[in-house]
Order: C-alpha cells, then structure tokens, then sequence
C-alpha cells in the first residue's frame, strides 16, 4: 500500500507530446517571416527526435518500472499522439525537400535564356522589353512596388531599369 | 501552371503591381532547367522555386535556389541584391 502512494507522476511523456506539439507548430515560423528561417527545419526534426526519446523514456518507465512510476495507459496513449504527430512533421521535412536539383539553371555570371510569355492580361512580355531593350523600352518594370498613388508605367518613366528579378514560383495552390 | 487568369485574380486580390507571366507549356521553365516534373497539383508539371536578379544585359547577378520549398527568398534579401548593382 505504502508502495503505491509513493509511486511517482510519470512526467516523461507529458514532455514528449509538449515537444511534438512545439515541433510541427514551428512549421508557424515559415509564415511569420522570422529572421531564424533557414534553421526551423532542423530545428523542428531535433525537437521531433527529442519527443519520441521522452515518450520512449515515458513509456518505459511505466511499464519496465512500474513500481516507481505511474501512467501505464497515459504513456501508451501520449506516445501514440507524440508518434503520429513526429511522423507529420517527417513527412513536411521530406516532401518540402524534394525538389529537383538547379545544378542545370543559369548561373552567376551566364546569360539567361530569353522568353515571350502571356502577362495577366493575355499580353504577350519578353525578356528583352522587361530589361528595357527593343521598341517596347519606355516600358519598363520596376523592381520595387511604386507607391499607391502611382502606376507601375509612371514610376518607371523616371526610373531607368537596372535590373529585372525573375521569380519562378509555384503557383497559386 | 497558372493561367493568366488565374495570376489576374491573384494580383488584384494580392494588389501585386509587377507583371506575372504565365508558361503554360513549361517551356521556359524548361529552357532554365527549373522544372518540377509531377510537383504541381495532381501530378502537374511545375517549377521549382528560384529568384534570379538579371542585369540589362541579360547577364545573371544573384541567385537563390532553395532546398527547401518552405524557405524563399525574403523581399529584403532580394532588394538588398538589386541595391548592391552597380
């Protein structure tokens, strides 16, 4: 009896699911434009690892000495969410990371390919008028947005063109 | 790939000014050797993220290419690139 009141609070696993929940909400740091960007997604894979050691540890303690420490069921039910939750955060770690390599892409110092491609309003744009070349040169494309006050073509008659930024994105899904 | 439409829709809900182009076919995406073979929704063929900052005269200056689509290119590391041409 004296035995049973003693056993102590198995804090283990408690930890571990507080780590996993603090793991894959870091994926919150991607949005909220921190300067500590770049080291989330370590960050969040050594936290995921240092989740599923203490719900290993809490689990363990339960069950191979349960007669110091209590939370047989909690253990079990808490390492199962800390597990589930790790493996999302391995799924966002792999899938965001499987890109094809640029190796192949132009690179500091070549020349980039040209194009003509469909603006937004189905007019066609090439490179050579975006760098203020050809007939189209009194056209150019600022890079900073202009203030609201001013059109895009207003701003950029007083501002020759010294470099255009191609952004590849991935669309809007 | 979006289409100009879809790009339309986005820049006057987003209040984008600068122009997007649209590659429906991925060809340039291809002639840049930036193509994500499946990536896109429903297995589609998309590009992979990279800013180039290119000079007028077509030459590249700064690049990013990230490992990790979660991580881009931040407008100020982008603006500082633009700010450091001579």
């Amino acid at each position: 009896m004296a035995e049973i009141i003693t056993r102590q609070r198995n804090w283990a696993p408690w930890f571990g699911l507080l780590l996993a929940l603090i793991a894959i909400l870091s994926n919150a740091g991607f949005f909220l434009v921190l300067p500590g960007q770049r080291a989330i997604p370590w960050l969040s894979v050594g936290l995921a690892i240092a989740a599923l050691f203490c719900a290993a540890v809490g689990i363990m303690r339960a069950f191979r000495q349960s007669q110091v420490y209590k939370g047989k069921t909690s253990s079990a039910i808490l390492g199962g969410l800390s597990l589930l939750i790790c493996g999302l955060v391995a799924i966002a770690a792999v899938t965001s990371r499987a890109l094809p390599t640029a190796a192949g892409a132009p690179q500091v110092g070549q020349k980039v390919p040209g194009f003509t491609l469909a603006d937004t309003n189905g007019n066609k744009v090439s490179l050579d008028q975006l760098l203020g070349k050809g007939e189209a040169a009194t056209k150019t494309v600022s890079l900073v947005a202009p203030p609201a006050n001013q059109s895009p073509t207003a701003m950029s008659t007083a501002m020759p063109t010294k470099a255009v930024l191609l952004v590849f994105y991935r669309g809007y899904w | 790939m979006d289409t100009p439409e879809v790009s339309r829709n986005l820049a006057t809900k987003a209040g984008y000014t600068f122009p997007i182009l649209s590659d429906p076919t991925a060809e340039t995406i291809s002639r840049y050797n930036l193509l994500h073979k499946g990536g896109g929704p429903e297995g589609s063929n998309i590009a992979r993220p990279a800013e180039f900052l290119v000079d007028t005269s077509g030459t590249v200056r700064w690049t990013n290419f990230t490992e990790d689509v979660r991580i881009r290119a931040k407008a100020d590391e982008m603006l500082a690139a633009a700010r450091g041409l001579k």
